[in-house]
């Protein structure tokens, strides 16, 4: 893995990270709102709620303070301060007595003023016979706003929370197990195995999804290539017909002489010694003739090139003619010389091969330009002895040659 | 088997007592109030003279102002063997005790006397009258109760009115520290007084207010009220002990008892007495304690046989109450706290005084 490429993150994990992101920002906004909505509303709440108790303690304060029940009075002020709303609570009698209970808990000790006085009258009406005062408690409003926004705020992160775990999970079972899976197997895919079908792990549904068109035009993507694959090699096949065709032709081509359709004498030198290996190796004879056109300079001077190619020429297809077929092979060795490589045949035979070949040349005059031109050939046969290398079989069928023409020619001169 | 050698036993033992020298008649009371309580002390001090006159049997246990206490001493009575068992029971209402009393002695053979205070209201219709659910409940012997209040606030305005104890609105101011919302002789009490200020035109009741018969109550609320109702110069108390709270009130916002402020109450108590002498308490209203030494009188009569229940009725209100002028105080403490002569009770029984047709309960005829 290069360092260049970036980690990897699943899809899933962003969607969560961003509605945690987005939940978390919706929170502090509604939090906020909801904060500041608490605050007046419980403001005004509290103060409903502290007149309301105000107004129905004022009663029973009158008929405690009028009848002088110290107890009762001292009684109502604990009950008042005990009240979740209220921090503390006094009242001043007209005839001096103080009860008070509770203490604020922000007070450090200065006596703040009370939030709310009322004056307390008699019974029957008439004159006060005191004074209530209350005294809100601030922390009071801050638990209700906390307690308020702290419901909203839990609730919201449960929602979230949920919501994370359904999204977490849909992705993890629709969107990423068969990704992976997908991945997965493209990964493991081979060119060999490219029809392999992808099948996916996941429940069955009523409806197809992105992950069933993906699947889809994976197995499209495949047979498309299946095909193309099968296309290409028809294609080499074709090709490499041609080619080897081509290859053949340029090889007989490479083998061939261009004049007389016999072989080369490149074809000598790498098909004789395989030729006497193989007649070593079965213990079977070979032998060879060298034939030579007489007289040739005299018919090339005498009737020009283009009749001399047309004499070679003849000679070359009469040669092959006579010669028994696929085994028997002839190549021209240099100028007017050819050579015949006559396996399975010891030298009686060749002998009567080369008088066979003899006869029907001298027999038969070549024809060029509606004129005859009389022509003989001597032969030199020889045959390949026991240890005996391509350099000397030929050097002694070469050597008979020689004889045959130093004997007069048109002749057969075997050796040995 | 035991039970009939028993009746035997009792109906040898009554045609010996017919035949042999009459056995003292014996009586018990249940005292309400605290052994060292002032009015009841008096009470049971009273009914001992009168046994000692009578020559009845006299046993007084206090119930120290407890109800459980009293509902106590009513089973232990009842649970005594027959012969220890007192002939008569006198006891009370207070503390509303008087159902369950009735209930304890009910089937024991102990005749009962319901004294001081009746019974009233809702617990009537559990208990009925006097001889109606309960046989032995013979009668109710009660004071009347109003007089006390009455009494005492007739005193107490035309003492005003002489001292010229005027407000600035030319009127007689008026204060009332009452015993409680509840108990009969209470609410008697303020009925009294409220007849009396209805009779005078020229008196205003500021306030009237409960001091649960405390005199400590009496002083804190006063405290307040001083202040409170600054043309108020006549307090008028339902007891004695209310009556010294207020006073010292009054006196610690530097005000003469009996000069700047008058003050009444009810209740023959010693200090009460002697400050009726002195003139701090300008009225006094008392002879209620007398109610157990009346209910003697007539159990010594209904013992020989004499019933009460046909000449008087047996439920009666008596009116015992008289002011108490400082020579009548003077001569009834000589009478009932010091050594003097014993009192007679002799003379107030039908009994003893065949040409008598009713009882005539008087304590100021029994102290002259």
């Amino acid at each position: 893995m290069s360092l260049n490429q970036p980690h990897y993150r699943s899809i899933a994990a962003t969607l969560i990270r961003r509605i945690v992101l987005l939940a978390g920002l919706c929170l502090l906004a509604m939090t906020l709102l909801q904060a500041g909505l608490a605050y007046r509303s419980s403001q005004a709440q509290v103060e409903h709620a502290v007149t309301e108790i105000a107004d129905n303690s004022l009663p029973m304060l009158s008929l405690s303070l009028w009848d002088i029940e110290p107890e009762v009075i001292q009684r109502q002020m604990n009950w008042l301060a005990g009240l979740p709303e209220i921090g503390r609570a006094r009242v001043l009698a007209s005839t001096g007595q103080v009860f008070e209970a509770g203490a604020l808990s922000s007070e450090v000790g200065g006596d703040t003023p009370p939030t709310h006085t009322l004056e307390i009258v008699a019974p029957q009406g008439g004159k006060a016979v005191g004074q209530l005062q209350l005294w809100v408690d601030p922390s009071y409003l801050y638990h209700q706003i906390l307690a308020n926004t702290l419901t909203i705020a839990a609730g919201y992160g449960v929602f979230t929370a949920l919501l994370c775990l359904v999204v977490a999970w849909m992705l993890r079972r629709d969107l990423q197990q068969p990704l992976q899976q997908i991945a997965r197997f493209a990964a493991e895919l081979k060119p060999q195995e490219i029809s392999r079908p992808l099948v996916l792990d996941r429940p069955r549904s009523d409806h197809l999804d992105e992950i069933d068109l993906v699947t889809q035009g994976f197995r499209q993507l495949q047979g498309e290539l299946q095909s193309h694959i099968a296309n290409l090699d028809g294609l080499v096949a074709e090709r490499t017909q041609q080619l080897e065709k081509l290859i053949g032709e340029v090889h007989r081509l490479s083998i061939t002489d261009a004049l007389t359709g016999c072989f080369n004498r490149r074809v000598i030198e790498e098909r004789l010694p395989s030729e006497i290996e193989r007649a070593r190796r079965y213990g079977r004879p070979l032998s060879v003739i060298f034939a030579d056109i007489d007289h040739f300079k005299t018919i090339n001077d005498t009737h020009g090139h283009a009749a001399g190619d047309a004499v070679l020429r003849d000679f070359g297809t009469l040669l092959l003619s006579q010669l028994r077929n696929q085994v028997d092979w002839v190549a021209r060795y240099g100028g007017e010389e050819f050579l015949i490589v006559l396996p399975e045949s010891d030298l009686v035979h060749a002998r009567q091969a080369a008088e066979r070949l003899r006869e029907f040349v001298g027999a038969q005059p070549a024809v060029w330009e509606g004129m005859f031109i009389p022509r003989t050939a001597s032969f030199g046969v020889a045959q390949c002895g026991p240890d005996e290398g391509v350099a000397d079989l030929l050097s002694r069928a070469d050597a008979m040659l020689y004889h045959a023409k130093n004997e007069g020619r048109d002749r057969v001169e075997v050796s040995g | 088997m035991s039970a009939a050698l028993y009746r035997l036993f009792l109906l040898l033992m009554m045609t010996l007592g017919l035949l042999g020298p009459a056995q003292a008649v014996s009586v018990t009371f249940i005292n309400p109030g605290r052994s060292n309580e002032a009015y009841w002390v008096a009470a049971a001090s009273a009914m001992a003279q009168a046994a000692r006159s009578l020559d009845l049997q006299l046993e007084v246990k206090f119930a120290e102002r407890d109800h459980l206490k009293a509902l106590e001493i009513a089973a232990s009575l009842a649970a005594r063997p027959p012969a220890q068992r007192p002939d008569y029971v006198v006891f009370s209402n207070d503390y509303a005790t008087g159902p369950e009393i009735l209930r304890l002695l009910n089937g024991s053979g102990i005749k009962g006397m319901m004294a001081f205070s009746g019974i009233h209201g809702a617990d009537r219709r559990l208990t009925g009258g006097p001889r109606e659910k309960y046989d032995f409940w013979l009668g109710t012997l009660e004071p009347r109760a109003e007089d006390a209040g009455y009494l005492t606030a007739k005193m107490l305005i035309e003492k005003g009115r002489r001292a010229q104890l005027r407000g600035s609105d030319g009127l007689l101011h008026v204060i009332a520290i009452a015993g409680d919302r509840s108990t009969p002789s209470s609410a008697a009490r303020n009925a009294g007084l409220q007849r009396a200020l209805a009779e005078a035109s020229d008196v205003v009741l500021d306030q009237i207010v409960y001091a649960n018969w405390s005199r400590e109550t009496a002083l804190t609320k006063s405290r307040w009220l001083v202040r409170r109702h600054p043309d108020a110069r006549l307090i008028w108390a339902g007891s004695d002990q209310m009556a010294f709270g207020a006073m010292q009130a009054w006196r610690e916002h530097a005000d003469v008892p009996g000069k700047d402020v008058l003050f009444s109450g009810v209740n023959t108590s010693t200090e009460a007495l002697k400050a009726v002498r002195s003139g701090e308490l300008s009225a006094l209203a008392g002879g209620h304690f007398m109610a157990g030494a009346w209910a003697l009188v007539m159990i010594h009569d209904h013992a020989k046989g004499r019933d009460f229940a046909s000449s008087e009725g047996v439920e009666l209100a008596v009116p015992m109450f008289i002011l108490f002028t400082p020579p009548l105080a003077e001569r009834f403490m000589q009478r009932f706290e010091g050594d003097g002569k014993a009192l007679d009770f002799r003379r107030y029984s039908l009994v003893l005084n065949p040409r008598l047709s009713h009882y005539d309960f008087d304590v100021g005829d029994l102290l002259r």
